[in-house]
Formats: structure tokens, sequence, C-alpha cells
């Protein structure tokens, strides 16, 4: 290559500059007359050259501007060298928009954006003019706009309680709406509500939500009809948001107490302020669930409800409710039922509950006709005379539960408890004058004696279980009695014993001394009634439901398999849960457990080629 | 994996045919006068017992407690714990071509490769667990020898995974005893997730229940 005449900035400047002139020129539409090929020509190569020859002398940053002139008019000869060979140098298009940009852009969007600031903080602005001008802000004002909302949001969430913090929100959302209409492309509106929208209801949802004082729990607890649409049209329209909003006021739900009630509540909120929005119902079903199956204190809600139900029943003796109250409520029960799981469990619970009511009930109406026709009995033979007073509540087993009773031993060769034995006896032929073959089987655990002892200084009515009297009865014959003669004798469990003799020779009332490992009698102290500790029945109960819900995953196992000959893992669990859920969900580890035992005992067997998969060998 | 009830015979990979030809037959016949005077050179009463047994490890140089006199025993299918009949002797012996002491010590550290591949090592692990139930009708073992078998078996593999599970085996109180199934379970476990972090563990398959309670202890306690 021919060695070029090297141009000095300067001098080629002055040169091109003269063209530039004279294209202003033309460009403002001023006369001139248009470039010659020569001109056009000579101010090209000028350019070029002093654009492409080496560093230092290189100027074609210096000389884009004129570049960009140049091609205005139309020679899209110009500079590929300049922008293809130097990449570290703006292309054409681009440094024009940076031109425009500094130049132009930066100096309006400032005023622009003050406009839409002024316009929000109310001041009248010229909307047709910022209509225009912000066609090219649309960016611009997006992130404007955020950052405004943002600060005011800032500001309200710490002062305001949710439900203004609300109504400012949704006042401003309309305004901005409104706004967007009048002088923003429609594409721009969309885009702006959500950047809004995001600002004032995402950012602070959470915390919205939790404001304790007046959130989303306060709303409900509060009945606040009014808000609480309000709110759920906004999150509605923002999908993450009613998720969250979901998940939110399911944990509230589920806050909220335990009783017949809220089922009613809730049903009404969704019909009326969530507009039966489908996943509402969902959620609120799936919150009841959560809610009903969370235990409270140690009480699962089946026991609550079973206690509930019994509340309900019991009261119907003395206080005044009515027929239909109770039907009401318990059918209210029979709804909430439906979400608890653990169907059995609230079965038992209610059996027992039952059992009690049916022997306890104050006003016996059960037991009044029997009692009555015993004392006759009584009194018309007299050799049929029972040595205590005894009244016996029978009941007929279709009314009587399921009741496991570990029972006391009542051999008739003890003479001590000849009196007690008597009387059962007594009652026995009364009951088979009455009827004929049917079998009289004692609850003594739920019986109550009241014994005249003789202390000391006076006599003490005591009011004590039948269990407590019979340990009594004991100490009558002799003064002092080990443990083990009092559990032969006795015939009770040793928990149940330990409870017994702990009530009476630890607890308040000490009637029988206790020495290292005997006890005797002595009289002391004055009491009336006797507290017994209350068992820990209700472990038991739930123990037993455990193992009644063992042999019930044991058999549908079984069974399943049976049929199927061979099931992977999670079908089987799948097939289970549906062949028990109508009366217990069964946890996953239960079921574990019994797949384990079932393997144990050859019922079952991994499968050789794929050990998520079980064999049945039944 | 062989299945528990599996008749043992048939767990073994299989061997190749017998040369039949009348050379090798005599041969045969005097290998098998070695092998049977290797045999009473331990018996007592017809049988290897454990002190046979104790004195063939000080022979060989190992402790009795080592994992290949456990590989020999899954060579020899072995049937009772602590000992090794005639039959099993010169079947075994056989099969491992080895008619003498000296042969038999490089034939085991022969041996400890074979045992080392994989088909043949799930089985040697599961031959671990059934060798080492002694009663009529065992099902289980009890937590103590298992876990001095992971670690005999296992350990120079999983030292980790098998280090935590002996410790978690220790503390936990549900389980007294291990099945073949959990056994089996423990080794699938070690193979197949990844560990420490445990990220391809999922509940939700069928692991035993007692690896779904380790990976809770692990996930409590070693985080």
């Amino acid at each position: 290559m021919v060695q070029r005449r090297l141009i000095e900035f300067d001098e080629g400047w002055e040169y091109i500059q003269k063209g530039i002139g004279k294209l202003k020129r033309i460009l403002e539409g001023l006369r001139e007359p248009p470039f010659s090929s020569e001109e056009y020509m000579a101010l090209h190569i000028t350019i070029y050259n002093m654009c492409s020859q080496n560093t230092p002398n290189n100027n074609s940053a210096s000389c884009g501007s004129c570049e960009m002139i140049r091609r205005n008019i139309a020679l899209p000869l110009t500079l590929p060298h300049c922008s293809k060979k130097r990449r570290n140098i703006p292309g054409f298009d681009e440094f024009g928009l940076a031109c425009f940009r500094d130049l132009v852009y930066d100096a309006l969007k400032h005023k622009a954006k003050d406009a839409v600031i002024d316009e929000r903080e109310r001041e009248q602005v010229d909307r047709a003019l910022l209509a225009n001008v912000l066609d090219i802000f649309v960016e611009h004002m997006l992130q404007d706009t955020s950052s405004y909302y943002s600060r005011i949001s800032t500001n309200w969430i710490l002062k305001d309680p949710c439900p203004d913090y609300m109504r400012k929100a949704e006042e401003c959302l309309k305004k901005e709406r409104d706004r967007v209409s009048r002088y923003l492309q429609s594409n721009g509106e969309e885009k702006l509500v959500e950047k809004v929208q995001h600002e004032l209801l995402v950012v602070y949802a959470t915390q919205l939500l939790e404001k304790e004082q007046s959130g989303c729990g306060a709303l409900f607890r509060g009945n606040k009809v009014d808000d609480l649409s309000r709110m759920y049209r906004f999150y509605r329209t923002i999908r993450k948001g009613l998720e969250q909003w979901l998940m939110h006021s399911d944990s509230i739900c589920c806050k909220e107490q335990a009783g017949a009630g809220p089922h009613d509540n809730y049903m009404e909120y969704v019909t009326n302020c969530f507009m039966d929005h489908s996943l509402f119902q969902r959620a609120l079903k799936e919150a009841f669930k959560i809610f009903c199956n969370k235990t409270v204190g140690g009480f699962s809600s089946s026991e609550q409800l079973a206690t509930f139900c019994d509340n309900i029943l019991k009261k119907s003796g003395n206080e005044k409710l009515s027929d239909e109250a109770i039907e009401e409520t318990l059918e209210k029960v029979v709804k909430v039922l439906v979400y608890i799981s653990d169907k059995d469990l609230f079965a038992e619970f209610y059996r027992k509950k039952l059992a009690q009511r049916l022997l306890f009930d104050r006003s016996r109406t059960l037991a009044r006709k029997n009692q009555t026709g015993f004392e006759k009995y009584l009194r018309y033979n007299k050799n049929a005379h029972a040595g205590i007073d005894l009244s016996v509540t029978v009941l007929a087993t279709g009314f009587w539960p399921s009741y496991k009773s570990s029972d006391l031993n009542l051999p008739s060769q003890m003479i001590k408890y000849i009196e007690m034995i008597k009387c059962v006896e007594v009652f026995k032929r009364f009951y088979e004058t009455k009827t004929k073959h049917r079998k009289l089987s004692w609850i003594s655990s739920l019986g109550q004696c009241h014994i005249n002892a003789k202390f000391e200084l006076k006599n003490i009515e005591l009011i004590i279980s039948t269990y407590q009297a019979a340990i009594l009865d004991l100490f009558n014959a002799s003064d002092r009695l080990s443990y083990s003669q009092v559990i032969t004798q006795l015939n009770l469990t040793h928990d149940d014993l330990v409870r017994l003799l702990h009530s009476l020779s630890i607890l308040y009332y000490k009637i029988l001394i206790k020495e290292p490992d005997t006890k005797s009698i002595s009289r002391q102290n004055e009491g009336i009634k006797i507290p017994l500790p209350p068992v820990d029945k209700r472990k038991k109960f739930v123990e037993d439901v455990d193992k009644d819900r063992w042999y019930a995953i044991d058999a549908a196992s079984v069974r399943i398999m049976k049929s199927r000959k061979v099931l992977g893992h999670q079908q089987l669990v799948s097939e289970c849960i549906e062949l028990l859920g109508r009366m217990f969900k069964p946890a996953v580890k239960a079921f574990k457990k019994r797949i384990e035992g079932l393997i144990s005992q050859d019922y079952l067997e991994r499968y050789p080629e794929n050990p998520n998969t079980f064999k049945s060998l039944a | 994996m062989p299945r528990a009830s599996s008749k043992r015979k048939s767990s073994a990979p299989q061997n190749p045919p017998a040369v039949k030809s009348s050379n090798a037959r005599s041969a045969g016949k005097a290998k098998a006068k070695e092998i049977e005077n290797f045999f009473d050179k331990y018996a007592n009463g017809g049988i290897i017992d454990p002190d046979g047994i104790v004195t063939l490890c000080k022979d060989l140089e190992l402790e009795y407690t080592d994992v290949r006199i456990l590989m020999l025993a899954w060579k020899l299918k072995a049937v009772k714990l602590g000992y090794f009949t005639q039959d099993e002797w010169e079947t075994g012996l056989k099969t491992l071509q080895v008619n003498n002491l000296s042969k038999l010590k490089k034939a085991i550290s022969e041996l400890e490769k074979e045992v080392r591949t994989p088909p043949n090592f799930a089985d040697f692990y599961s031959f671990a667990f059934r060798y080492h139930l002694t009663e009529e009708k065992q099902k289980n073992i009890d937590i103590e020898t298992i876990c001095e078998l992971l670690n005999l078996v296992l350990g120079p593999q999983f030292r980790r995974q098998v280090d935590l599970l002996i410790d978690y085996l220790k503390v936990q109180s549900n389980y007294k005893v291990i099945n073949l199934d959990q056994w089996l379970g423990i080794f699938r476990f070690c193979n197949e997730i990844s560990f420490p972090d445990l990220e391809n563990y999922d509940e939700t398959q069928a692991w035993p229940l007692i690896l779904d309670n380790f990976v809770d202890w692990l996930r409590e306690n070693h985080r």
C-alpha cells in the first residue's frame, strides 16, 4: 500500500467543517447547491483517511459526528472500515442514538418525570403535551413510577393500618389507570399498573397481611367483609399474590379457635367476599382439613369434638337447650367431622363419653325403672337382703358402647367381700325374675361407693370408687397387707392398683399408711371425698386406636396385595389410603412400619428387580 | 439380589465343570485325599468347629474376625456360623483349586478380589446376614451384631455412612433387631444415595422405615 500523506486533525477538520457547514445549510433548507461528486469524494476521502490512519492520528472517534451527518445525506458507502475494524468505536446508529440520549433525552427526562410527579401530586399539567413527550419515556417512567410508589408505600406500610393502606392503594391504582389511559400507549398501561401493583401490594404483602392489629387475621376476626373483599380483589389479579394470600388465610383459619361455628362463618366469607372463587373453596377445604387435624394443647380435634358433643348432650339434662338447638349444633358437628381424618379416634372417644354419659346421667331416666323395681323386690323378699344399699344402672348392650374394663375379682370365697358380692348376687336374682336369658356384666370401674368410716375422732362418710372401697374393705380384715397380697386378692392390674393405693395413702387424705413395702390401716385425718387421680385414659385410647389401625393397615395391605400380586410402594400406599380414608388417614411412617412387619411375617416381599415394588406371598 | 428364602446353593456363582479325563480323575483322587487330610488337620469329630477355625486363622495369619474368613465361609457356602462341614470344605476347596495351607493362603487374597466384584459382593453381603442366623426360624439379628457386621462388611467401602449408621443404631430405641429386608436396604442406601448431602433420598420411596428415621436423624444432627 502506498504510504498516504498523514493528515493532521486540525487541518483535516477545517476542511470537513466546510463540508458540514454546507450540509447544515442543505438540511436547514437554505439555498445551497447540492454536493458535487468531486466535493463529496474529497470529503469522504479526507474523513476516511483521517479515520483509518494509525494512532495517534486516528480520528475516527472524533469524526463520528461528521460521519453521521454524511450518512444522512444518503451515501451509505461510508466507514465500514471504521466501524468494523475497530470494534471499540460505536457504530453509526448507536452513535446517533447516544447523541440523542445525551443531548435531548437527558435534558428532558427529569422535566418529564417531574411533570408526572407533579401530576400525581395533583398539579395541573398539560396532559396532551405530556402524553406526546412520554411516548419516548415509557421505560424511564416505569422505573420512576416504581421508585415513586416504593417510596410512598414504605411510608404507608409503617404508619397505616392494613385497611387504610388498602384503601389508599386502591385509590392509587385507580388514578394510575386513569392517568395511563390518557397519556400512555395501551401497552404501557399494563406495565405501569403491574409496576404499581408490585410496589404497593406484592412487596409488602406479607407485612400487610400479617399486621397484628389490623392484618388479615384481624379482619377475619372482626368480620370485616368489605375490607376482605377489597383485599381479595387486589390479590386476585396478581397470581403470585393470590397464592400467597391463600396460604395466609389458610394459616389464619388454622389459628382460629375450635368449635362448630367457624365453618359456617368462613363459608359465608367465601360466597360473599371472594366471589365464590373456586380456588378459595379449595383453600377453605384445605385450611379446614389442616385446622381440624391439628392438635390444640395436646388434645386432638377428634377428642375435642367428641367432648363437645358430649357437653351438648349432657347439657340437655339440666340447662334448657331445645331439641332443635341440639339438633342444629350436632348437624354442624357432622359438617366439621367431614374434615376430620381420624374418624376412628372420634368414634372411640365418643363411645367412651357415651358410656359415661349413660351411667352418670343425672336424670337417670334409664336407671330409675330398674331401681324402683329392685326396691320393691327387696321389700317383698325378706331373705334376699342385700346388706347395703345398692343402686344399679342396667343398660342393654344396644345402648352400651364397647368398653374395655379390667374387672375386679369378686371371688365368693373371699369373706371380706361378702357384702358387696351379696348385693351383686341379689341383684342378679332380681334381674332374672324380670328377664330371661340376659347376662349381666358388671363394670365396677365406673361404680361409686358411699362408706361410713369409723375414724378415732368421728365417723366420716367417704365417697369413693368401687375399687377404692374394695381395697379399704380388705383392711377391715387385717391391719397390714403387702402390695402383693392386695394385688392377688383384688385381681387388679399393677397400674390400676398403684393408682388406687396412691390415692388412699399419699394424696390429701391419708387413710392408709404406707410403709416401705407394707401398708396398714390407721385412722387419721378427716376426709369426705377421696379424689381418685384420673387415669390418663386418653393415652390409652390413642394407643388402642393405634393398635386397631395397625390391624386395619395390615388387613388392607394384604387384601390389596392379594388381588394385585405385584404392586409399587406408592401405589400400595395410595390404594391403602383410599381404602382406609373413610375411617382415618394412615401416617406414612405407620404404614411403612406395618410393611416392615408384613415382610418379616412373610406376607410380602420386596421384588428382587425393583426394590420399590412389593410382591404378595400370601 | 437373591431372595432371602432362596436356596443358598444356587446363589453362588457357577464354577467351570470339572474335567473328566481318566488322568485328571486319578490326579483328582490324590487331590481329594490331600483336601481330606487338610480337613482332618482342623476337624474335630468330623467337622471343623469354632476351635478348628481359630487354629485355621492362626495358620493363615488372620484374625478370626477378619472379613476374609467370612469370605471363605461364603465361598464354602457354609451354613452354620462357626462351623465348616467336610462336605462344604471339600466342595469349596475344589472350586478354589486348593489342597494345602499355602495354596489356601494365596487363594484367600484372590478370593477377596473375587468377592469385591459387584454381583458377588451383593451375594456375599446378603450371605453375611444369613450366615449369622443361628437359630431355627430366626429372622432377625440383634443390633449389636449388626453393627459389627456392618463395620466388617461395608466399613472399608462406605466408611462414613457405616460409622454414622452405627452411631444411629446405637442411640435409637425403636429397633432392637434388624431383618434381612432392612439389611439389604442398608446396602442399597450406601450404594445409591449420595452422601453426605442425601440429595436423592426420597422418603416416599419404599425405603425401610429404619432408613427414613436414620435420614431424619442425620438431617437433624449432622447439618
